[in-house]
């Protein structure tokens, strides 16, 4: 196998070239170029039908692309071979709706490192310490087939994570979970990569999600990767003065919020919901900023202006708004959003 | 009508003595049905569960063969392993014709498609992400067919279940190829058959509740098992 051991972080942990993959029915993923660090948290974000799965297929080696190649540190490997199993063995995978076997949990975890040819008791202290880690002691004799849906998710985890993978790849992660649940698989999922080092790679729809827990987001698009710059998302430092929430952003722009926990945070305003007006108006809406138009960018029907209001400030309004306001460059305009509007992800 | 509750009162009174003959018959049914059942597991199961995880050119032909089989009436069985076995046929030599193991082999034939075809359903029903989630957790080829084979159990045991129950009630093959000789090939459908011509009724209705009692504890014993293997 590889002679040195991974430094996390450092390395790739996966490569990929020129990888096409098409499906019967029409879809086709492709990567020209796309590398995975190790050691730590890549979200894939993308609608229904972007390619996601197919893309965590591809890095588990359950999928195999009909051209180009998928390395994952400098090996690959072809459908149904003995190297496709090896790879396979140095991943835990979780899918969107996992199975559980019908026995208990201990047999399901224990399911992973029994393949991989371990003694029936050091595979199920595995299974035992697994199971401990995502919480399920206390459910480890009860039958895979009989917990609820946030229980299987985390079974599944344990699962994954009882065969000591050193990447855990989680498909939708936490699609069809209660919010209850969520919070704490989002939680395992940062502990799983602080305490192992291992790379985690999780798909999901939730961009706040992606960008709260990831070191990285890979936005798939139609079986693409785009080029993905989340829009007006800043570091931000929020603070409570005089009863109002208040993000204090870079370049002295401030926002008041509905509501945000107080300490450093992410925010987000979506460019949607900056109106954009020459002068200042009145309304009930409490954030004014104003600013120099520096650029507008026209795609479609609507039009994405870049407003320096002391950090640029992207807002988005329809090329019909655009051509009644008269915006030129430079034009100085007034930027007014709600409060509900200004989010913490 | 009178004959008929005085009938099944007699059959009491006679599983009550123990009639020796009546349990030799029994016995005789419980064994021949019991060998050819297992003869068709032994070879069904393996040959429907491979049908249902491979893929391979000519799967859907094989499929619909087996099934078509599982219709078989038992007295083309009969007639077929008759013909084979009669003293002018391929095998008339070996002498089978009218011994337990012509029985044996006929029910063997008539269960083989059931159990093939029943667990070839249950097999393939078998949810996909059986074989996808063994696959993801590091399992090999045989590993993912083993994971899939016990996710199927229970099916399979309702599989092995329906060709008894098919080879344990059948008179075509035990008549034709066992020749309904007392003491050696006779088993409980075809001294009913017999027992209902001669009009002895209370036999006859003794022999049909040993069967049902037998099927009963066949199936009680395999739902046990099903239970087991789903818990």
């Amino acid at each position: 196998m590889n002679a040195a051991p991974p430094v996390p972080g450092r390395e790739a942990a996966w490569r990929l070239d020129d990888v096409e993959f098409a499906r019967p029915a029409g879809f086709t993923l492709r990567i020209p170029a796309l590398t995975i660090a190790a050691g730590k948290i890549h979200a894939i974000v993308g609608q229904n039908g972007a390619g996601k799965t197919t893309l965590l297929e591809l890095l588990a080696f359950l999928a195999f692309p009909q051209r180009g190649a998928v390395r994952f540190f400098g090996q690959t490997a072809a459908a149904g071979t003995r190297a496709a199993l090896a790879l396979r063995r140095r991943f835990g995978v979780v899918f969107q709706e996992p199975y559980l076997f019908r026995r208990d949990l201990l047999h399901n975890a224990a399911f992973g490192p029994r393949v991989r040819g371990a003694s029936r008791a050091e595979a199920a202290a595995r299974a035992r310490r697994a199971l401990a880690f995502v919480g399920l002691t206390p459910l480890e004799r009860r039958n895979g087939r009989e917990i609820s849906g946030g229980e299987k998710k985390r079974a599944a985890l344990a699962m994954a994570m009882a065969a000591d993978p050193e990447a855990l790849l989680l498909d939708e992660l936490t699609g069809n979970v209660d919010s209850a649940y969520r919070r704490a698989l989002e939680d395992l999922v940062l502990q799983v990569n602080a305490e192992c080092g291992c790379a985690v790679v999780f798909t999901t729809h939730d961009l706040d999600q992606a960008y709260r827990l990831a070191h990285r987001v890979i936005s798939l698009h139609d079986g693409a990767v785009i080029d993905f710059t989340p829009e007006n998302v800043f570091a931000a430092e929020i603070a409570v003065e005089d009863g109002r929430t208040i993000a204090r952003l870079p370049g002295g722009v401030r926002l008041q919020m509905a509501a945000g926990a107080p300490g450093p945070a992410k925010i987000i305003v979506p460019p949607e919901a900056l109106i954009v007006s020459r002068t200042p108006f009145d309304s009930s809406a409490r954030n004014h900023l104003s600013g120099a138009v520096v650029r507008a960018d026209l795609r479609g029907e609507s039009v994405t202006l870049t407003v320096d209001a002391g950090l640029p400030l992207l807002a988005r309004l329809s090329l019909a708004s655009y051509r009644e306001l008269g915006l030129d460059l430079g034009q100085q305009v007034t930027l007014t959003c709600k409060i509900h509007s200004v989010r913490a992800i | 009508m009178n004959y008929i509750a005085s009938g099944f009162l007699d059959a009491l009174r006679l599983l009550a003595a123990r009639d020796a003959e009546l349990f030799a018959t029994a016995w005789t049914s419980i064994r021949i049905a019991v060998a050819s059942t297992a003869l068709a597991t032994v070879v069904g199961a393996p040959l429907g569960f491979a049908v249902a995880i491979g893929r391979f050119r000519g799967r859907e032909a094989t499929i619909a063969v087996i099934n078509t089989l599982m219709a078989m009436p038992t007295v083309v069985i009969g007639l077929l392993m008759y013909s084979l076995l009669s003293r002018r046929g391929p095998f008339g030599p070996l002498a089978l014709l009218y011994t337990p193991t012509a029985m044996v082999l006929g029910q063997f034939l008539l269960a083989l498609p059931i159990v093939a075809a029943l667990t070839l359903a249950a097999a393939g029903d078998v949810d996909p992400r059986v074989r996808q989630t063994a696959l993801a957790l590091g399992a090999g080829g045989w590993q993912s067919a083993a994971a899939v084979l016990r996710e199927s159990q229970a099916g399979i045991l309702a599989a092995v279940a329906a060709g008894f129950g098919r080879v344990f009630a059948e008179v075509g093959v035990s008549m034709m190829l066992g020749g309904n000789i007392q003491g050696y090939t006779r088993n409980i459908p075809t001294a009913i058959a017999l027992e209902t011509s001669k009009g002895e009724f209370a036999r006859g209705i003794a022999l049909g509740l040993i069967l049902l009692l037998v099927a009963l504890g066949v199936n009680v014993v395999l739902q046990i098992a099903r239970r087991r293997v789903t818990a």
